[in-house]
């Protein structure tokens, strides 16, 4: 039997656990990874072909997650549908709110004020922040160092406060809208972001004192997951998976959107591509996310409109549309019937915590998308297991996992 | 459900959206709208911010475009049309040279669209009457900063070349299309279904002629004699 | 016997021991699905700490749990896991639905979603948000601890079927207020 064979239905090699005898003392076993595993981050389903303890061939079967968000995203109005990105990727919903809400302001041909633009880069960097939290702390708790969840979940409880406080809700934001925000950042929210801005360092300091110099760490990291750099252009990696390899490609340098042009940060690169420089560039992107919300609380206007003007695609604000009759019918037009964009296509690309989140919307001008794609991360990024894992040991198949950082909402959609 | 957008239609309807070129079959109706939206209409640009337009983030918008100009030169009448939206830069090409055409410009030494950022397709029931189906693909020059989208259109049932011997990325994206639309990749090594179960026989759910709540609720299995229907639901969708 | 040695000892009934054990140690299957299941693990993170305060532990193996909180969204393709690791659970079991997707299918009325896990296993407490918050599911897990106690009393007077029984109709009840038909395999 060739290694190559797959079982062709789910279902049925459930609970198969097969063991093939190759002859001349050779044995392969698949084994189920199955939906259901507290280290697959999610219902991911890994097929794993072992000689002993050494991986020949991992199969990742996706799909447990699939909602369709797609197909509901053709038939809802483009003001309606940014629940739905929250949902993809839940670690870091404003990141997938931000990059939606930008392309439907592209193909709109509308850009935001400035305040607006400087307050989405403070909550796409403490969304970066927080999805980093949920990812070092999965991570780390999966290659054994337990008590790391426990650490990295307090600082995000912290971000989730300052979410709540901004938009009310902690996990399942909806908060960017087109044009700008309808409510403005208080003074309250800025106290809490410069608190976290001083107390997130010395716990950085702590985890990287647990896990950075630490021998066990260093020997299930060093070493494990390489990717060349070569493979990662082929196999299409953005983010931390590329950079990890040493190709400098972020989009906030590349392509940068809002204000990201006037901020000074680094992007860190690593040189071997394998687990532990993955590990080391998105802790140096914690650092340098805090470092661009600094400068964003510096240079931010203290005033001016947080809501573009364009009478067209945009809300009107709450206060004319209490007191005035146009603005209450161009309200009720913009809720029940929404806003016609022009026809055209529009690709928009963020850099989210996972690599390159992009948006592909193509518009018939009418108030629903006809085609609203979303090009996930991790979707992509999943694609390069495989190749990671040949060769590696049974026990490194979690510490890849971890590695790639998926989140299976956003994988599946 | 069509009954459930009656009120939403397009602001026009694929009749008179353009003359279709009898020479040209290929010619993206988008195109043909935005040469005349232009002509006519100032304002619409005006209302675009500068940035917007002036990023060159996907190179020069004119035919001059170094990418248009390579594959026009290799491949000639393939190569169908250059159009340009807000600052995008979308090239149509002839199906029968997609994987060349790729390949072609992933190793240009000076444009280097080493980068498949995303395959996917677009089901044109709607907006066009043949052919059926736009496979789009995006590329990315880290060398140049440049994004290219690149289109071929094909009819339901056609199938159309694989990218997985040109970028790896294209592996599970084809997968996913082949799932959600239908469309075959010749040569693509493990063309199964990605996100649905294997054993899914219900079609494919992208399609314009889909229903979003599917043909059949969930049933568990042993119990099918004994299905309750699916709870009324008033919403409208 | 309860009043003899007051300060020293305390005596109770062999029942209300019995109750406090089952309750208080609810093992719970590890079944995170989707969003809700970032929820939960905030509230076993030492902010909220619904673990070891209520006793209350997460299992990955079905044969050790006696609690499975759905959160998160059932898909086609992921229902016949649910069920199998719901067999897979032994005797007594309960279900909490955490969040609208395990409620009634959630925001996503597609293809592919169940709509509402009560149509693949019985659910004994449904705890409604999107995702909700830890708070509620703290609500949820109480709500659960007096299902326990009504069990076990019904257990301990008239026996297992009797009890199992009083847990049906209980379920019907709380289908009925939800306006949500009882399907087959929910029995």
């Amino acid at each position: 039997m060739s290694t190559t064979e797959q079982p062709t239905t789910t279902f049925g090699t459930w609970d198969v656990y097969e063991d093939r005898d190759l002859g001349g003392g050779k044995r392969e076993m698949v084994l189920n990874m199955g939906p259901q595993h507290p280290s697959t981050h999610g219902v991911m389903r890994l097929l794993l072909t072992l000689n002993g303890e050494t991986i020949i061939h991992a199969d990742p079967l996706i799909g447990y997650l699939h909602r369709g968000v797609e197909k509901i995203g053709e038939n809802k109005r483009y003001t309606q549908f940014t629940p739905w990105t929250d949902r993809t990727d839940y670690t870091a919903a404003p990141l997938n709110n931000l990059g939606y809400i930008l392309a439907v302001e592209k193909l709109c041909g509308i850009v935001a004020p400035e305040r607006a633009q400087y307050i989405r880069v403070i909550m796409a960097e403490l969304s970066r922040i927080a999805a980093h939290m949920v990812w070092l702390g999965t991570h780390a708790l999966d290659i054994g160092a337990l008590s790391m969840a426990l650490y990295t979940f307090i600082e995000r409880e912290k971000i989730l406060d300052i979410f709540e406080e901004f938009c009310g809700a902690r996990l399942t934001t909806n908060m960017m809208e087109v044009g700008g925000f309808s409510r403005d950042l208080k003074p309250s929210t800025i106290e809490k972001i410069e608190r976290l801005l001083v107390e997130f360092p010395p716990a950085q300091q702590d985890w990287e004192d647990l896990l950075s110099d630490n021998p066990i760490w260093i020997a299930r990291t060093r070493g494990v997951g390489v990717i060349e750099p070569e493979a990662a252009l082929d196999y299409g990696l953005t983010g931390a998976c590329l950079r990890g390899s040493g190709i400098n490609y972020d989009v906030r340098k590349a392509q940068p959107y809002l204000i990201y042009d006037r901020l000074d940060f680094e992007v860190p690169l690593g040189t071997n591509g394998d687990v532990m420089d993955r590990y080391l560039v998105r802790m140096e992107e914690l650092r340098q996310s805090l470092r661009i919300i600094r400068q964003c609380l510096d240079q931010m206007p203290t005033d001016g409109p947080i809501m573009a003007n364009e009478s067209n695609y945009v809300i009107p604000p709450h206060h004319t549309v209490l007191r005035t009759a146009e603005d209450m019918q161009r309200h009720f037009v913009w809720v029940i019937k929404g806003f016609n964009p022009p026809k055209g296509e529009v690709y928009v690309a963020i850099e989210h915590s996972k690599g390159e989140l992009g948006h592909y919307i193509v518009s018939d001008g009418s108030p629903m998308p006809y085609r609203m794609r979303i090009r996930t991360p991790d979707f992509v990024n999943l694609q390069v297991l495989p190749y990671m894992a040949q060769g590696a040991m049974l026990a490194d198949a979690v510490a890849l996992i971890g590695t790639i950082d998926i989140v299976l909402g956003s994988v599946d959609r | 459900m069509a009954d459930q957008q009656d009120d939403l239609q397009p602001t026009a309807t694929p009749d008179d959206v353009a003359v279709i070129d009898e020479d040209n079959p290929w010619l993206t109706d988008i195109a043909r709208e935005q040469l005349v939206e232009s002509a006519h209409d100032k304002t619409g640009l005006a209302r675009i911010h500068p940035s917007l337009v002036l990023t060159g983030f996907w190179g020069p918008l004119a035919p001059d475009h170094p990418a248009f100009v390579a594959l026009s030169a290799a491949f000639g009448d393939a190569v169908v049309d250059i159009s340009f939206f807000r600052d995008e830069v979308t090239i149509r090409l002839k199906p029968h040279i997609w994987a060349d055409a790729h390949l072609l410009l992933r190793d240009d030494q000076d444009l280097s669209y080493r980068l498949l950022t995303d395959l996917t397709a677009v089901d044109m029931l709607r907006l066009r009457a043949a052919p059926r189906f736009d496979v789009v693909s995006t590329l990315y020059s880290i060398k140049r900063r440049w994004r290219l989208r690149l289109k071929a259109g094909i009819e339901d049932g056609e199938a159309i070349e694989t990218l997985t011997s040109v970028y790896a990325a294209a592996g599970w994206l084809e997968r996913e299309v082949y799932d959600m639309f239908g469309i075959t990749f010749d040569g693509h090594p493990d063309l199964r279904r990605i996100l649905l179960a294997d054993d899914w026989d219900e079609g494919h759910p992208l399609r314009k002629d889909y229903p979003i709540r599917g043909y059949t609720p969930y049933v568990e299995p042993g119990f099918e004699d004994e299905a309750v229907p699916r709870v009324k639901d008033f919403r409208r969708l | 016997m309860e009043n003899r040695f007051e300060e020293n000892v305390l005596t109770t009934s062999v029942d209300w021991v019995f109750n406090w054990a089952r309750r208080s140690s609810l093992w719970w299957l590890q079944f995170g699905l989707a969003c809700c299941a970032i929820e939960m693990i905030a509230a076993m993170q030492p902010r909220f700490d619904m673990g070891e305060r209520f006793g209350m532990l997460f299992r990955a193996s079905p044969r050790q749990a006696d609690l499975m909180i759905v959160a998160g969204t059932v898909t086609k393709k992921m229902a016949p896991v649910v069920r199998t690791l719901y067999d897979q659970m032994s005797e007594p079991k309960w279900v909490i639905s955490m969040g609208s997707c395990a409620n009634v299918g959630g925001p996503f009325d597609t293809y592919a979603v169940v709509q509402g896990v009560d149509q693949v296993i019985p659910v004994d407490v449904y705890v409604p948000g999107c995702p909700p918050v830890p708070e509620g599911l703290y609500y949820g897990v109480l709500e659960l601890q007096n299902k326990v106690i009504k069990y076990d009393r019904v257990l301990r007077k008239e026996g297992r079927e009797a009890a199992e029984a009083q847990r049906e109709e209980d379920r019907a009840a709380t289908a009925a207020a939800m306006d949500r038909p009882v399907t087959a395999a929910a029995r």
